[in-house]
């Protein structure tokens, strides 16, 4: 429809795309995006519109470049199962309690899965250290610097 | 503290979206509650239908899902803590829930208890699980080390599914014949022991 070569469009879309990331990635101001584009000689027409296209999309691009940043495994479920083992091949008669955890982790959409296992003191000690770690955000110094952070 | 969460506070999202469910009708309630129990027994949820049965309340979409999620919870947070229906009634009518819509809920909830909760014991962790066993077996006639071995041999494969969406992995061995002895012989103790606990 625009009567151009196909590797042309491609260069154009390529161009324009490097230009909106790279604006929105430096979060420039207007000013600086107008003398950027200015060098490139277009219509003045031209640079207006791009000048609207970028500052409509900023946001969004915005949002979406900060996702791409590489992540660790984050928390998806947990799922856990109390077993007692009564007797084994070698020893019969036993009473050996066990907790087995099935810790699913999500990483850049996929989905993966860590087996633990540990009896119920270890498990008692993990959260006893867990619930110490949530209680740090309530000391001064953790706070003094959320709140200098808002 | 309520039963149906564990003996714990009932979470503050569910006391929010009682209220929504006090807007539906108690016989739609029942309703939408056969179709929330069938997605719990893992069938299919027609959410047109529940769409219908909302739309004389009517609800946003947000409410929808959040009626759907709110009675997810309380079903299966009774069947997961073993709660009878009376009780259940009772503690639904103290967060502010009308008499009739409580009781309707906990009827459909009665019906389904046990099935519920076999479903949720299938559901429970487990790491791996026996498909099925395959065995043959062979003769040993001679090798390259020896003439005449004459000596059965056999053959096992232990078909075992890890996880609940992995993929059936096939464990094959091979097994003298006195090795087998020795493994059926384990085997029938444990066997033995587990009678001894059903």
């Amino acid at each position: 429809k625009l009567n151009i070569g196909v590797d042309t469009v491609q260069h154009g879309v390529e161009g324009l795309s490097y230009l909106l990331t790279e604006s929105s990635k430096l979060m420039i101001s207007e000013i600086d995006f107008q003398e950027s584009i200015h060098v490139l000689g277009f219509s003045d027409e031209l640079n207006q519109l791009l000048l609207q296209l970028y500052l409509d999309n900023r946001k969004e691009i915005r949002s979406i470049l900060s996702e791409l940043a590489p992540k660790l495994p984050s928390y998806h479920s947990l799922e856990w199962r109390l077993d007692v083992q009564l007797a084994s091949r070698s020893l019969r008669q036993q009473i050996k309690p066990a907790v087995t955890l099935k810790l699913h982790l999500n990483q850049n959409g996929d989905q993966t899965a860590q087996v633990l296992q540990t009896d119920p003191s270890t498990l008692l000690h993990l959260i006893q250290q867990l619930e110490q770690a949530l209680g740090e955000m309530k000391t001064n110094h953790c706070r003094r610097i959320v709140r200098n952070m808002k | 503290r309520f039963r149906f969460c564990g003996d714990l506070d009932c979470p503050d999202w569910v006391l929010a979206e009682i209220s929504t469910l006090a807007k539906i009708s108690s016989v739609k309630l029942k309703l939408i509650c056969a179709q929330v129990l069938r997605d719990l027994l893992g069938e299919a949820i027609e959410y047109e239908k529940i769409l219908k049965l909302t739309s004389d309340a009517k609800l946003e979409s947000g409410d929808v899902k959040a009626t759907i999620a709110v009675l997810s919870f309380i079903l299966s947070s009774a069947a997961k803590h073993n709660v009878d229906s009376e009780s259940l009634s009772s503690e639904l009518q103290q967060l502010g829930l009308p008499k009739e819509h409580a009781s309707g809920l906990c009827r459909s909830y009665e019906e389904k208890q046990s099935s519920l909760q076999d479903r949720l014991k299938a559901c429970s962790l487990r790491l791996s699980r026996l498909g099925s066993v395959c065995w043959r077996v062979d003769y040993t006639l001679s090798s390259s080390e020896l003439r005449e071995v004459n000596e059965p041999l056999v053959h096992l494969t232990f078909n075992v599914q890890n996880g609940e969406h992995g993929r059936p992995a096939a464990v094959p061995m091979t097994l003298s014949a006195d090795k087998f002895r020795v493994l059926l012989a384990e085997l029938k103790q444990a066997q033995t022991l587990m009678n001894t606990l059903l």
